[in-house]
């Protein structure tokens, strides 16, 4: 692994930095209100690495937007819940309280590097500007702070490439710099929403391992939002399986990888083609994923589960503990045991 | 797994090579502005037997889809021989290259943007059929249409409706009953499960594999993903800006990769196998910009076994061992 | 709204008794009462017969003054989008060389040289008009070129002509529809522009610009008579950019 994982027990002992209970977001469609993220608790520990995994749909981007409050208003509105970091409800906030908080105790990175760069601006004057926003810094030393995170990031000569422009830069380069611009106020927990799917795969390679060795330098704690089950594998601690808006299943990495708890998370590991030859079948999952504005009864998976039993057609969420930090939001007893 | 038995080669390129920007306009010229020539693929030469699956894998800009185009002539070739069952097929004229679709045939990435929005499945399917005359009657038509739909996993009652009716799994089954329309004999597969999720790749992965088996399709499969192409190839193509660098079976190149560059591309790709070791040093820099010039190996900047030569010439494929080509001097 | 224009047009000579051109002279200048609902003119023609006529004229000018444009335009800018190079560089400097003089002075220009027949304004107008249709389409059509179905038709052999007219054609006539739907509006306007100006419908045929121009000495005591064409102009206007919008929703494939 990319990260060395901290031994389950010592985590009960680590401090909690977020606390994510029953966060739930709703979006108007003209099908009805679509449960983005329904009831979804999460629990971060400082200096950890916490992966989110699932498919498109699944509802892991919405609920690392819903954290800084990133939704779209009129379509989409978070319903219920809380999020605690360090004794404040960030929900309780206002907009303007929520933005000091971002970037400066919150960042996040996203998905399009080629996108989420100001064209017209030069990249040192964006890795300076969130300098200057929040702290009121001379120009002059915003200017070496940025020369100084780009350095931290693996940009070579920074000072030649402050004044360049996005479009000079490659799609690593620029993740570099998103990242930059992200840490620039030293935030204690950074949010990255499938920072590489965009990437080759020798570049993602770079930067997750830039991610894991500032995490580690800096003590930040980080939510990997994903879908590549290989990412979150080499470089989480703990890991959040989501299906449908709803977490189905939590827990330390590799426990989850070695014994899935739930038929959605060994149904996925199962279709990924990794190291399989076309000898052996990958057993792809059956059906589509469920309509979000109208959801299974019952247990959202169920339609598509190799496992159903009459009493997950009326099933209620709820995750449980098996084992140690180890949750399952399925309620088949034999399937948990086997 | 079905054994490829004869080895009569379906499809033999030499000597491939497609650059853009070589025409140049008369204004630009006459302001002494240099040419901008972009060498997609240099000099690529591989062959392709009956039934087989050849994995073409690199990362974006290595030309691998530009080489796909080419062989379906979607671009003209700057250089270099295709041989399509001994035919020499860049010397045919418009009837044989017409003649030449119904035995060649692409699937494309984005299931979104690769079918018609205004063309019901019917009419997409029927139309192949029709212009290139295969089916004698209207109720045959019907008939072949229903029976595509099947054999790629679709409800044939849905013959009529529109794409958006589908979801992106489903636009892809409907892509690949497209190409299997004519009856060909070799598909190029450009990223066909590239757009989809895990789960529905799973299924077109599948069912791929399936057809492939039962019609005895030849397939050149293009991807970025390392797995999903060890997963359906027989033999794999490592791509690096514009060269194949290393060409092997699937099994040997997994297990004994020679080149320094499809070594790091293997080693960087994130195992979802929380206890398996992933290397230490990641590949450095980034790749060099697809215009430059560069003199020698095209990897050398990047490279940390590269020699003194590696700055001067360019290595040609050498076979360090049976079936196991590598571009490298270290083999030579 | 459409059907109310097209019902005036096509049964106006049934809803009024009377001719639309015929003087007479012991009925000028009636205010709008019974008998004529719009008044007279200073000749005593009834205001609403000439305004229902009108809409014969106008609708008809209108509809094919953006019929050719249309499909000129459209022809020129399908040919121009995918073929490329030297073809589109052609077209697209003569676009622009007909965008760089102002739209009345060509008109009036052809007007003035041909003479005022009916004809005549089909021609000047579709000269001017069919640029913007031609920019249109071709900004589609290079969209449209890049997308992988277009791509897959190529790999099925497909002529080219079946590629554009089948596949490519179908994907980027919406926009050209929905500005024809506005261009209706424009070149009524500058139908009526002309005809006030004198250079566009001849008189006596009742033509909405016409009668507004010819009340134009009465305005202050028969107000009517520009008033009601006027009216109706508008309403035209109206009705056929609510159908713009209504026709862009409804050609759009799927939900």
């Amino acid at each position: 692994m990319i990260c060395s994982a901290p031994a389950p027990k010592l985590i009960k002992q680590m401090s909690i930095i977020l606390d994510i209970q029953g966060l739930s977001t709703v979006f108007e469609s003209k099908n009805g209100p679509v449960k983005a993220v329904d009831d979804v608790s999460i629990t971060l520990f400082r200096g950890e690495q916490f992966g989110l995994v699932g498919e498109s749909g699944s509802g892991k981007s919405a609920t690392c937007r819903s954290i800084i409050q990133l939704i779209p208003s009129p379509p989409g509105k978070i319903v219920s819940g809380s999020i605690l970091f360090e004794g404040h409800d960030l929900l309780k906030m206002s907009r303007r309280e929520i933005r000091a908080f971002r970037g400066a105790e919150i960042s996040m990175i996203f998905q399009d590097p080629m996108t989420s760069l100001n064209p017209v601006m030069s990249i040192g004057y964006q890795v300076a500007e969130s300098l200057r926003e929040h702290k009121k810094i001379s120009r002059r030393n915003a200017r070496e702070e940025a020369l100084r995170l780009l350095r931290l990031v693996g940009v070579y000569d920074p000072e030649k490439r402050f004044s360049d422009y996005p479009h000079n830069f490659s799609g690593g380069m620029r993740q570099r710099v998103l990242i930059a611009m992200a840490l620039a106020l030293k935030p204690k927990i950074l949010l990255a929403d499938e920072p590489t799917t965009a990437l080759d795969v020798t570049i993602q390679d770079q930067i997750l391992k830039l991610i894991a060795s500032l995490q580690k330098e800096f003590d930040i704690s980080v939510i990997l939002v994903s879908h590549d089950l290989g990412v979150i594998a080499q470089t989480c601690h703990r890991i959040a399986v989501m299906y449908a808006g709803q977490i189905v299943e939590v827990g330390h990495t590799i426990p989850v990888f070695n014994k899935p708890l739930h038929p959605y998370t060994q149904a996925l590991m199962q279709s990924i083609p990794q190291g399989v030859r076309r000898t052996h079948t990958i057993s792809a999952i059956k059906g589509a994923p469920p309509y979000l504005a109208k959801p299974p009864e019952g247990c959202r998976f169920h339609p598509r589960c190799s496992y159903v039993q009459d009493a997950c057609r009326n099933s209620t969420y709820a995750l449980r503990e098996i084992e140690n930090g180890h949750f399952t939001a399925c309620i088949n007893e034999g399937f948990i045991q086997r | 797994m079905k054994s490829v038995g004869s080895s009569d080669r379906i499809l033999e390129v030499r000597g491939l090579s497609k650059s853009f920007g070589n025409k140049q306009h008369l204004l630009a010229y006459l302001r002494g502005k240099k040419r901008s020539v972009l060498n997609a693929v240099t000099d690529v030469s591989f062959w392709i037997r009956r039934g087989e699956t050849l994995g073409l894998v690199g990362e974006s800009g290595c030309g691998k889809s530009t080489l796909g185009k080419c062989l379906m002539r979607l671009h003209e070739p700057t250089a270099g021989r295709i041989f399509f069952q001994d035919q020499d097929i860049l010397a045919f004229s418009k009837n044989e290259q017409q003649q030449l679709y119904t035995q060649m045939q692409m699937i494309f990435q984005d299931p979104y943007s690769s079918l018609n929005p205004r063309m019901s499945v019917f009419r997409m399917l029927a139309e192949a059929m029709k212009v290139h005359a295969i089916c004698r009657s209207k109720k045959e038509m019907n008939n072949r249409v229903e029976e595509l739909m099947e054999k790629v996993g679709l409800a044939p009652r849905l013959k009529h409706q529109l794409p958006y009716a589908f979801s992106g799994g489903q636009r892809q089954r409907i892509s690949i009953a497209r190409a299997l329309s004519v009856n060909p004999d070799f598909i190029v597969a450009d990223e066909p499960t590239s757009a989809l999720d895990v789960s529905i790749q799973a299924q077109i992965l599948n069912l791929l594999i399936q057809l492939q088996d039962e019609m005895n399709l030849t397939y050149l499969f293009i991807s970025h993903d390392l797995s999903v192409v060890r997963y359906i190839s027989h033999r794999i193509a490592v791509m690096y800006l514009g060269q194949i660098v290393e060409l092997a079976d699937a099994d040997t190149l997994f297990s004994t990769p020679l080149h320094p560059y499809a070594k790091a591309l293997l080693a960087a790709v994130p195992l979802p196998d929380p206890q398996s070791k992933s290397s230490t040093e990641a590949i450095a820099g980034d790749l060099p910009h697809p215009g430059d010039n560069i003199t020698g190996c095209r990897f050398h900047s990047r490279c940390d076994a590269a020699l003194d030569i590696c700055a001067h010439a360019d290595p040609d494929m050498y076979l360090p061992a049976s079936g196991h080509a590598v571009r490298c001097f270290l083999y030579k | 709204m459409l059907g109310v224009l097209l019902a005036a047009a096509l049964f106006c000579p049934y809803l009024t008794a009377f001719d639309p051109l015929k003087v007479e002279l012991d009925q000028v200048l009636q205010p709008p009462g019974r008998g004529h609902l719009m008044g007279t003119d200073n000749f005593g023609r009834d205001i609403l017969t000439r305004v229902l006529y009108g809409a014969r004229v106008d609708l008809k000018i209108g509809f094919l003054c953006v019929l050719f444009p249309f499909i000129i335009g459209t022809i020129a800018g399908c040919i121009s989008g995918y073929f490329g190079g030297f073809v589109d560089t052609l077209i697209m400097r003569t676009v622009d060389v007909v965008y760089a003089f102002p739209f009345y002075v060509i008109i009036i220009a052809i007007v003035g040289l041909l003479g005022t027949e009916t004809r005549n304004i089909y021609i000047a107008i579709t000269v001017v008009a069919w640029v913007t249709f031609a920019r249109i389409v071709r900004g589609e059509v290079l969209v449209c070129k890049q997308s992988e179905y277009v791509l897959a038709a190529r790999a099925l052999g497909y002529a080219k002509s079946r590629i554009i007219f089948r596949h490519v054609l179908p994907n980027v006539i919406t926009p050209a529809i929905v500005f024809s739907m506005s261009d209706i509006v424009l070149t009524i306007l500058a139908i009526t522009s002309l005809s006030f100006l004198g250079l566009g419908i001849q008189p006596p045929t009742p033509e909405w610009g016409l009668m507004v121009a010819e009340g134009r000495m009465f305005i202050i005591d028969a107000w009517w008579i520009s008033l009601f064409p006027g009216l109706a102009i508008v309403f035209t206007g109206i009705t056929f950019t609510l159908l713009a919008d209504g026709i862009d929703d409804l050609l759009r494939p799927g939900a």
